[in-house]
């Protein structure tokens, strides 16, 4: 008995202790998304529920009414993580390159801090920065910059505004990750050998560091695509993206299948950056 | 009781919950028990009752008063939306025995046999007290399953400094320059495009839906949003008209301490919301849930509950007993006055073309948008 299991759990060792992994992502993962599949080709029921016949109306609406602001998703998304890479890189840059270890640490801490605060809360804040009446049109009409408030919340600026901030530190850690990595040795021998400041960073610190850039891209941009909160408290009428219109599928009276018709279209599309990503960016990282 | 509660309106509403609580006189359990006239009609010593509610739907000691009265245990559990009610009861009843009900649902839970009649013989305190106004409604002419609780609208509050005439017509909300707030629902909204271009506010006719689509499309150029967050969008300057709930309004007056908001139900009329009471079928003890319904009604519980939600009652009782802070019953955007009473409408279900709503929702957004 005992040898017969010994010869079992030996030769079938990795069946068994990947068994629970396999089995988490059947139940959670596969199964879930093939019942998502498969609503999103059912009829749209009473009280929005899905119902048989199958049909692909669900994703002529998408590609069809929904298509603009499928598109500025996209857009937004895309500028987003234009805009952290930006900001980003040169942070982790600074942050990797101070001598002291405190001030290191300090400044790590510091990107990570936003996060003891709730999501919510931290972007409704910005809520009140950027209002009619809040701080920054305050500041502005009381120093006579202007004689009328901006309109800067419920736009599409407002929106961006708020991805960037809700998502830099994603961008930031994986790349100083990839820059506590890189030695800077490599920068001297380049120099050495008579290379200029772009030079080096451009062909020699940028791609071997690339890996965090791309994972820090994946890491801004999935979110984005699928951002609901940001849209909903700061974008209004102007900004508004897919999630939002996916989430009030999902509210009584919306419809189900059509719902799930829009998360298959924005899964696929979050797939191609990570297929991207795996391709280009998986080998160090 | 409103189907769109999100965290972001929790946090608004801790905030204004807080600030009815601290309006309220705070009595001893003693002293509140010698004001209510309601009493235990029999020994019900030991028992439970299972009240399935909104959350933030009762009077802050409703439940531990009754609890005394009747020497009974209450158990509480919260559903957000009449629908959830609905799904959990058809799943078959947990042991649920008094359920709150909102109008239109009515319809559906009657259908689909979800309620134990109410023999009115056992409810002397609600036939002395309740209002008949809101007895014999659409979704119940026999009142078979229904007692009536609290009711509301949904109307235009707007800021008085911003908005400098009066408004008393929805063409006024449309026509105005500067931000207006819309509610994110779009029976509501569309109600309003229909019973402004004169249709019936529940129209069933897809054409009807697409001119109104198109109304709220060419009228909705002032839109900043729909609500995200519902009262805040006044009370920070950000809108100067926001369609809302009349409790909404009745909560910020409250906290800003102040009169610079209006409240009003259009010429055209708005849409009211009833709230019922019910016994949920298959509930585990009638006697003790038709001892609960009653003592709701006792002048001084209801009073109390209208106090702390700031929901108007339909309890005549209470509202002649002097027991409703004078803020609330004096304020035309809670107890409305009876000409704007007359000019509600309800929102009957369209379940025919609930999906050509939806849909004409959706485009709404996206062209908007644009």
């Amino acid at each position: 008995m005992a040898v017969w299991l010994t010869t079992l759990t030996r030769r079938h060792s990795h069946w068994l202790l990947s068994a629970p992994a396999i089995l988490w992502l059947v139940v959670f993962f596969i199964a879930p998304l093939f019942i998502v599949g498969f609503m999103s080709l059912m009829t749209r029921g009473t009280g929005g529920l899905p119902v048989m016949p199958l049909t692909t109306a669900h994703y002529d609406r998408v590609f069809t009414t929904f298509s603009g602001v499928l598109n500025r998703s996209l857009w937004l998304s895309f500028v987003a993580t234009v805009i952290t890479l930006l900001i980003g890189y040169p942070m982790a840059y600074y942050i990797r390159t101070r001598k002291n270890e405190w001030v290191r640490n300090i400044a790590l801490f510091l990107v990570i801090l936003p996060f003891w605060t709730n999501f919510l809360v931290r972007t409704y804040a910005w809520r009140f920065i950027l209002g009619r009446e809040g701080f920054i049109n305050n500041f502005l009409l009381n120093t006579g910059f202007i004689q009328e408030p901006l309109p800067l919340l419920n736009t599409e600026f407002a929106v961006l505004v708020g991805l960037t901030y809700g998502f830099l530190p994603f961008m930031v850690l994986p790349i100083y990750a990839s820059i506590e990595r890189f030695d800077f040795k490599f920068v001297e021998a380049a120099q050495d050998l008579g290379a200029g400041n772009w030079s080096v960073f451009w062909r020699v610190m940028l791609p071997m560091t690339l890996p965090g850039v791309l994972a820090g891209c994946v890491l801004v941009f999935i979110p984005s695509i699928g951002s609901y909160v940001t849209s909903d408290l700061l974008g209004g009428t102007q900004g508004l993206m897919i999630g939002n219109l996916l989430a009030g599928q999902f509210k009584a009276s919306g419809n189900f299948p059509l719902g799930a018709a829009l998360s298959v279209v924005i899964l696929s599309l979050v797939v191609i950056p990570i297929a991207f990503y795996l391709r280009f960016g998986g080998r160090e990282a | 009781m409103k189907q769109v509660t999100t965290l972001l309106m929790l946090v608004a509403g801790l905030l204004l919950f807080a600030s009815v609580l601290t309006a309220q006189e705070d009595l001893s359990q003693a002293e509140r028990l010698a004001k209510i006239a309601w009493v235990c009609p029999q020994d019900f010593s030991g028992q439970t009752l299972s009240v399935y509610n909104w959350s933030e739907y009762m009077g802050k000691h409703t439940i531990q008063d009754f609890e005394a009265l009747c020497n009974v245990s209450v158990v509480l559990d919260y559903y957000d939306s009449n629908e959830s009610l609905a799904v959990r009861l058809v799943q078959g009843n947990p042991g649920f025995d008094v359920v709150f009900p909102g109008d239109y649902i009515y319809v559906f839970m009657r259908q689909e046999n979800l309620l134990e009649p109410i023999n009115y013989d056992n409810l002397p305190t609600v036939r002395a007290n309740v209002d008949p106004r809101w007895l014999g409604m659409y979704f119940d002419p026999e009142n078979e399953f229904y007692v009536p609780y609290l009711w509301g609208t949904f109307g235009v509050a707007y800021n008085k400094n911003k908005v400098r005439e009066p408004i008393t017509s929805w063409r006024q909300v449309f026509a105005h320059n500067g931000p207006v707030v819309w509610i994110d629902d779009y029976r509501n909204m569309f109600s309003i495009a229909l019973v402004t271009l004169g249709l019936d506010p529940n129209s069933k006719n897809p054409e009807d839906i697409i001119k109104a689509r198109d109304f709220l499309l060419e009228n909705g150029k002032n839109v900043i949003a729909f609500t995200p967050g519902f009262k805040d969008t006044l009370a920070s300057g950000e809108a100067d008209i926001l369609l809302t709930y009349n409790a909404e309004l009745y909560n910020l007056l409250l906290e800003c301490q102040c009169d610079d908001y209006a409240y009003v139900v259009p010429v055209e009329g708005s849409a009211v919301d009833v709230g019922g009471v019910s016994i949920a079928r298959g509930a585990r003890n009638i006697p003790l849930a038709e001892a609960f319904i009653d003592y709701l009604h006792d002048p001084y519980v209801m009073a109390q509950i209208t106090n702390t939600t700031a929901y108007p009652t339909t309890n005549r009782g209470a509202i002649e007993s002097g027991y409703i802070l004078e803020e609330l019953l004096n304020n035309p955007a809670v107890f409305l006055p009876d000409e704007e009473i007359e000019r509600l409408y309800f929102l009957q279900p369209v379940i025919e073309v609930e999906e050509a709503y939806a849909n004409a929702w959706d485009e709404l957004k996206i062209f908007l948008g644009r």
